[in-house]
């Protein structure tokens, strides 16, 4: 038996949704909630297996309450919102299926409950588009970070520097003065001039700035 | 009735297949005959899909995509195209829907990283998704298998804030 809880403002999709799941053998409607805060307040007290959340509701929309109502049961969106925020921030915040009302047949709706319900997802199709658009990018843009990085990392090991000699670029990148660098390196003022001087020759710099441009990639003449 | 409301009881009719203009042309890339057959009955069978082409064969199958332009390949990850990518000598072409034996969660996400529209997990398809995989990738949409929802899902959920190096935190974004 999968045990339901169903969150939605309108009486009319809860009754419509309650007389539906009914019909079905093995599901168990334990409950429902007309907004999000009384939604919290059933699913900890009940543990139903999955909830139906919509999103916009008084009080607290889906949004608002799926990260906590997913800590009790596992939660199958059910909301006739379908903008990519919506969808991609339902399941970051723990939501495992989303489904869009008239996007799917009554049968549909059994067997996301059913798959919700056994630790798989359900996703319809504009949810579906959405998400591997959003993780697609989300690694192209990872790929393209890692890469800078890498870039930035062969950059600086071309200049040569020294152990002590990065040390004292890293503090001076970061915006602190001689005596600051001096203070936390344990040198004297002298020693990190020294250094400095040392820096600008390799990174061909002729003062503070331009050599912190350099050493962050950048191009200053 | 508002028009939004009204737009998605025509996704609804598309994925059963009702009447949408153009028909949607579909290739079946696969390695066993058998199976090509099955799959191919049953998107015939539907009666809005028209296969255009059927081929196992990874060379055959970009000459064909390029050659007849169908709206949706369905691929079977077995055929593979060593040193050159076959999904996305395919996506070129045509929106692309992969079949798979994958579960694992990590190889699901990986696999689509691939320029595709859908997955289809061998073991969880039920009679009607193929044709509704065909019809919401045609309509510009996409279709997942439970098991690969599940495994996207989880990638969400591990995505905030940076999924791809879990032990690295964002120390990187500390670089000066």
């Amino acid at each position: 038996m999968t045990d339901v809880l169903i969150v939605d403002d309108n009486p009319i999709v809860r009754g419509a949704l309650r007389g539906y799941l009914a019909s079905a053998d093995d599901m168990n409607v334990v409950g429902e909630a007309p907004d999000g805060r009384t939604a919290v307040t059933v699913a900890q007290r009940l543990r139903p297996d999955v909830t139906l959340l919509d999103h916009r509701m008084p009080v607290a929309d889906g949004l608002t309450v799926v990260a906590q109502l997913a800590e009790h049961t596992s939660v199958l969106v059910l909301t006739s919102d379908a903008a990519e925020d919506l969808i991609a921030g339902m399941l970051r915040r723990g939501a495992r299926g989303y489904l869009v009302h008239g996007e799917f047949e009554p049968p549909e709706l059994l067997r996301a409950v059913r798959a919700v319900a056994a630790g798989q997802g359900w996703l319809s199709p504009r949810g579906a588009s959405v998400t591997i658009s959003v993780l697609r990018d989300q690694a192209a843009r990872e790929r393209e970070e890692a890469s800078q990085a890498d870039q930035l990392r062969q950059l600086r090991q071309g200049f040569g520097l020294t152990s002590r000699e990065r040390d004292v670029m890293e503090l001076l990148t970061v915006g602190h003065s001689n005596a600051a660098i001096a203070r936390r390196l344990l040198l004297t003022e002298k020693t990190v001039k020294n250094h400095l001087h040392h820096i600008f020759t390799k990174l061909h710099a002729t003062n503070r700035t331009e050599a912190v441009l350099r050493w962050s990639g950048g191009q200053g003449q | 009735m508002p028009p939004r409301q009204r737009g998605r009881e025509c996704v609804a009719e598309l994925l059963d297949g009702h009447p949408s203009g153009t028909p949607t042309t579909v290739l079946i890339v696969h390695p066993d005959p058998r199976d090509r057959a099955a799959i191919r009955a049953e998107l015939v069978a539907s009666g809005r899909l028209r296969v255009v082409g059927v081929t196992g064969d990874r060379d055959e199958a970009v000459a064909l995509a390029g050659r007849l332009r169908p709206t949706v390949s369905l691929l079977d990850d077995r055929v593979r195209a060593p040193g050159t990518d076959l999904v996305e000598a395919l996506a070129r072409w045509s929106l692309v829907i992969v079949l798979t034996d994958a579960t694992e969660r990590d190889a699901v996400v990986t696999l689509l990283q691939a320029p595709v529209q859908g997955c289809l997990v061998y073991g969880h398809i039920e009679p009607p998704d193929l044709v509704r995989a065909v019809n919401a990738v045609a309509s510009g949409l996409g279709w997942l298998s439970p098991s690969a929802a599940a495994a996207v899902t989880w990638a969400m959920r591990a995505s905030t804030p940076r999924p791809a190096h879990p032990g690295r935190g964002s120390s990187h974004l500390d670089l000066p």
